[in-house]
């Protein structure tokens, strides 16, 4: 490895990505100093419309969580912009995750995979024994309502999956080998989730973990079944065992996807703001449907106040900037140096398209009312950090493409590391993976 | 061999991400066209939908004070302040709980599972005084506790505890006024409450009214005799193991009620707290009892006043009367030969006063009671008031028998204001004045006095003045002095009621009463007592002392001179009048 910055750019410590093996295994692969120049070269390395795309996101959070919460931060603290300070203070933190897991080499995470599915059903196990259960009728958080393991596992659920289904290979399309183990492992993470119980975060990790499923060549036949009894089971808990809220907003949505005016209230203000909005909005900040009338307007119901304060054109610019974000996401994903990198930024994608299309759809009456935040724009520490946190990830996997893709390094060096990544990866990651049969191969390889 | 099925996966991974883009653009698409279907929603669903951004909130006007008529607070508005908790707003829990309970004296451990539970809200302490209620806002300042909810509840408070309840009533927690003066003038009470709309828009607050305050009351009510007559009220009852009773001080010639009391009663201030709700109405101006002998006054001046007897009339009792299919006895099942007008009365004889009335027939004898206001409301301002029942000849319960037996006051229900009014007008010279708890009312500076209404003339003066002399022939010679006042000349009829179920009269509980004016020949001062199932057999050794002993205390109170002192002061020309007179 040369050590001498001023010579050779990529192949500084910072930048370069290492076999994965080179690094001791103790010891977390660290920011070397940083000077000027290597820190441009990082903002340099990360893919500019996701980037641009989630800073644009954010900045619509920021504008609506205060357009959403100053009256209620005047009444509570006499301080319309308490609230709002909170929310770019979660944002701050957000981006320091998202900036550490754009520099870590997502090719770490393959190998702690395990650990961090441990790490997330001990904190899901705590939260049902020691959660403070502060909203609703749940035990969602820990410390105070300020972490909430329910987000955390769907992170943790993409991230073991894209490992898991990214060593099964073939594998995928057998049933005690592929489907079983998958439907055990979702099952037992989705059912922990419920019994806080968050049906909404239940149900992304199963659509999350089934889109994943697909894409790793799942067979059609197994996933079609698999639906249908998630479906069956998901219906039976909802009218049976449930909590009493889910078979209301059930039964409320029901009789509302028929009639407007007999559905859920919380829905009827939602479309009452949409209604009020028109094409153009009434402004922003003039909304009127975020006082007394949508519940949660800073969270759950944030897309109701944007429809009416920004009309159909922001929200549609919302949806549009969603949308060019899945199809890079995806591009990424398509582009990945290996099939764990394919799937995690595929699955990432899923994931916070999934959370978006789910809150949309909530609001739009198309799906029964439950309490899912819109990624990057909702109040909420939590959620806000983990999905940060995911578009991290996902431009550290576009990020490692690019560093290997550079013109200066000879094609026989990048194989030979692409190589040795494997081969580490593959003794030093104990449980993830089955049997591989192919020794190295970068499956974007293919594409080139 | 083994890059094959790779590559087979690599395409299938690159054809399926195609999909799941092209599913994950369509549903975008999909939400976004709901989203547009939303503009074009039919009027009627969207008025349906609509929701009013504006509330009405009324907000009260602060509501009049009532006094007795000495200017004494009876009903006062205090603030009190209600304590709750936002748990979802609470950080320190523990620190939370600790505060509060230490103010609010709770148990720590409640509070804190109060503070823990998954509701939005909870109530710590519905109502506590304004002490605590600032120490509360303090803390919620100091400690910045923005899940602390404070609100400020006006709350009535009667600052003389249960004195004169049944005649207050109570204001409920909706702010309404219930029972006595606080139901019955409700509307002048809490003045003119302003509809404020209220909008949930903070851009589109409008602007507040002030809204008026309610008018003031003074009652008649004597502040220190209500005392008294409570306090003798409760020791007649301890004393003699009745179930109830009521007792009302009344100026005969003015209608002015001085006192009014009953047993058991309440306290206003925690009306919520009685056994009974029951309890909350005002049984003197509401309960129904068959008022017994002392009926015999109304009878024996009716029959006066029409003329069919003459105080020089007699009769030769024989003990027995049948009338209508049933035979009337005296209460001593005995004959008592040659009997006068004054006579029935003085020996309370049932077989004298159905001799009168069968004399007068009944369109007479009905027609007199009903202007004694025997079964009609009598219009006092309070709320409540019954009516009694009397059975007139057309009605269906009515028999022949009922003339006979509503001479002396069985089989017709009367209540203890009714009683009272008829007897006043014996005491006021014939002219029945229509009882009054208000002296005036004060709303907006303007002060409206309450007028004396004469409620009829059922008997002339002369009549009165004949009948009166019978009562203190009854109290001198038919009570052996158990009511008589040193000093004074007091006119006076017991009544010893049967108590009627469904089956017959009871043999082992009476009502017994009495009624007594002063001084006989200027009466100042008429008091009703009634105790319910006292223990005793006769109302003339159970009430009429009771009577004599409030009596005693009642001519200080009200500064009633005794006979020689007035007739001394009168032939000198001077005019003296009690607290009561005028």
């Amino acid at each position: 490895m040369a050590d001498v910055p001023q010579f050779v750019d990529h192949e500084t410590t910072l930048d370069t990505p290492r076999p994965v093996r080179s690094t001791p295994r103790a010891t977390p692969r660290v920011m070397p100093v940083e000077t000027a120049e290597p820190r441009r070269r990082f903002l340099a390395t990360l893919d500019t419309p996701v980037l641009a795309v989630t800073g644009l996101l954010l900045a619509i959070g920021l504008m609506m969580v205060y357009s959403t919460t100053f009256d209620w931060s005047y009444q509570v603290y006499g301080d319309p912009a308490t609230i709002f300070m909170r929310h770019l203070r979660n944002v701050g933190v957000a981006v320091v995750f998202f900036v550490l897991l754009a520099l870590i080499d997502y090719r770490v995470w393959r190998r702690v995979a395990v650990l961090l599915l441990l790490l997330t059903i001990g904190a899901l196990v705590a939260v049902l024994l020691f959660g403070d259960d502060t909203l609703l009728d749940a035990r969602r958080a820990l410390v105070n309502g300020s972490l909430q393991p329910g987000e955390l596992a769907e992170l943790t659920i993409v991230i073991y999956l894209a490992a898991w289904l990214g060593s099964r290979r073939t594998q995928v399309r057998s049933i005690a080998y592929g489907l079983i183990p998958f439907a055990v492992l979702v099952g037992l993470l989705a059912g922990l989730v419920l019994l806080q119980p968050d049906i909404s975060t239940a149900a992304t990790i199963v659509a999350v973990a089934g889109i994943m499923f697909f894409l790793a060549g799942g067979d059609l036949a197994q996933l079609g079944v698999a639906a249908v009894i998630v479906g069956v089971v998901g219906l039976l808990y909802i009218t049976q065992s449930g909590p009493d809220y889910a078979q209301g907003r059930l039964s409320s949505y029901l009789s509302g996807a028929a009639d407007l005016t007999q559905a859920d209230d919380h829905i009827q203000q939602a479309i009452k703001a949409f209604s009020n909005g028109g094409w153009t909005g009434v402004g922003l900040g003039q909304g009127r449907q975020k006082f007394e009338r949508l519940p949660a307007p800073h969270t759950d119901s944030i897309f109701a106040v944007i429809g009416e304060e920004l009309g159909i054109l922001g929200a549609s610019l919302v949806v549009l900037l969603y949308t060019v974000l899945v199809v890079r996401g995806l591009q990424i994903a398509r582009r990945a140096p290996d099939s764990f990198g394919s799937l995690l930024a595929a699955g990432l994608t899923i994931w916070i398209a999934v959370k978006a299309l789910l809150n949309i759809a909530v609001m739009t009456a198309i799906v029964p009312p439950t309490g899912a935040s819109l990624p990057f724009i909702s109040f909420g520490g939590s959620s806000l950090v983990v999905v940060m946190a995911g578009v991290g990830l996902m431009l550290s996997v576009a990020r490692v493409r690019l560093l290997q893709n550079t013109p200066r390094r000879p094609v026989t060096e990048r194989s030979q590391t692409v190589a040795n990544s494997d081969l580490g990866g593959r003794h030093r990651r104990p449980r993830v993976s089955g049997a591989r049969r192919r020794r190295s191969v970068n499956p974007a390889g293919s594409e080139r | 061999m083994a890059v094959q099925p790779t590559l087979n996966q690599q395409e299938m991974f690159n054809r399926r991400l195609s999909l799941v883009v092209i599913g994950m653009v369509v549903v975008s698409g999909l939400l976004l066209l709901r989203m547009i279907s939303f503009q074009q929603l039919a009027p009627e669903v969207l008025n349906e939908l609509s929701p009013d951004y504006n509330r009405t909130v009324r907000l009260a006007a602060a509501r009049g004070i009532i006094y007795d008529r000495t200017g004494q607070r009876l009903a006062v508005n205090t603030l009190e302040y209600q304590i709750g908790v936002s748990p979802i707003l609470v950080s320190d829990r523990q620190r939370t709980a600790t505060q509060l309970a230490s103010i609010l004296n709770l148990d720590e451990l409640k509070v804190y599972e109060a503070i823990s539970s998954d509701q939005s809200w909870v109530l710590l302490a519905p109502r506590v005084n304004a002490e605590i209620g600032q120490q509360i806002e303090q803390m919620k300042l100091d400690l910045e506790l923005p899940s602390v909810t404070i609100e400020k509840i006006p709350r009535r408070s009667y600052p003389q505890g249960t004195l004169a309840a049944q005649i207050l009533g109570f204001v409920g927690g909706d702010l309404e006024g219930y029972y006595g003066i606080e139901g019955y003038y409700q509307d002048q009470l809490a003045g003119l409450s302003v509809n404020s709309v209220v909008s949930s828009i903070p851009f589109e607050q409008t602007d507040t009214q002030e809204a008026g305050r309610g008018g003031d009351i003074y009652l008649t009510i004597d502040r220190d005799v209500q005392y008294l007559v409570e306090s003798e009220l409760a020791l007649s009852v301890a004393e003699t193991g009745a179930k109830g009773g009521s007792i009302i001080v009344m100026n005969p010639r003015t209608g002015d009620i001085l006192a009014m009391a009953s047993w058991p009663s309440f306290d206003p201030n925690a009306y919520l707290s009685v056994e009974n709700q029951g309890d909350w109405s005002n049984p003197a101006i509401s309960g129904q009892y068959e008022p017994g002998s002392v009926f015999k006054l109304l009878t024996v001046a009716a029959a006066l006043d029409k003329g069919t007897i003459t105080p020089d009339w007699t009769y030769n009792d024989q003990g027995r009367l049948p009338v209508g299919g049933i035979v009337v006895e005296n209460w001593d099942r005995a004959a008592h030969g040659l009997v006068d007008t004054a006579g029935v009365l003085v020996q309370s004889l049932n077989v004298g006063a159905a001799t009168i009335s069968m004399a007068m027939g009944p369109n007479d004898f009905y027609n007199e009671l009903s202007q004694f206001g025997i079964g009609r409301l009598t219009g006092i301002n309070l709320e409540g008031e019954s009516a009694g029942t009397l059975y007139t000849p057309g009605d269906p319960n009515w028999s022949e028998s009922n003339l006979g037996t509503n001479s002396f006051g069985q089989g017709v229900a009367v209540t203890p204001l009714q009683m009272i009014t008829a007897v006043a007008a014996i005491a006021n010279d014939g002219l029945m004045m229509q009882p009054n708890v208000v002296q005036k009312i004060s709303i907006n500076g303007q002060e409206i006095l309450s007028q004396r209404v004469p409620l009829g003339r059922p008997i002339s003066a002369q009549v009165a003045r004949q009948v009166r002399d019978m009562m203190v022939a009854v109290v001198r010679d038919g009570l052996d002095d158990a009511a008589q006042l040193p000093g004074y000349t007091v006119a006076g009829k017991t009544g010893t009621a049967e108590i009627p179920t469904p089956v017959g009269y009871r043999s082992d509980a009476w009502i017994m009463s009495f009624i007594g004016f002063l001084p006989a020949d200027d009466p100042q001062v008429i008091v009703f007592i009634k105790l319910d199932e006292p223990r005793g057999r006769w109302a003339s050794q159970v009430v009429a002392p009771l009577f004599r002993r409030l009596a005693e205390r009642l001519v200080i109170l009200l500064e009633i001179p005794p006979d020689d002192v007035r007739r001394a002061l009168e032939s000198q020309g001077g005019i003296v009048k009690g607290a009561v007179g005028g």
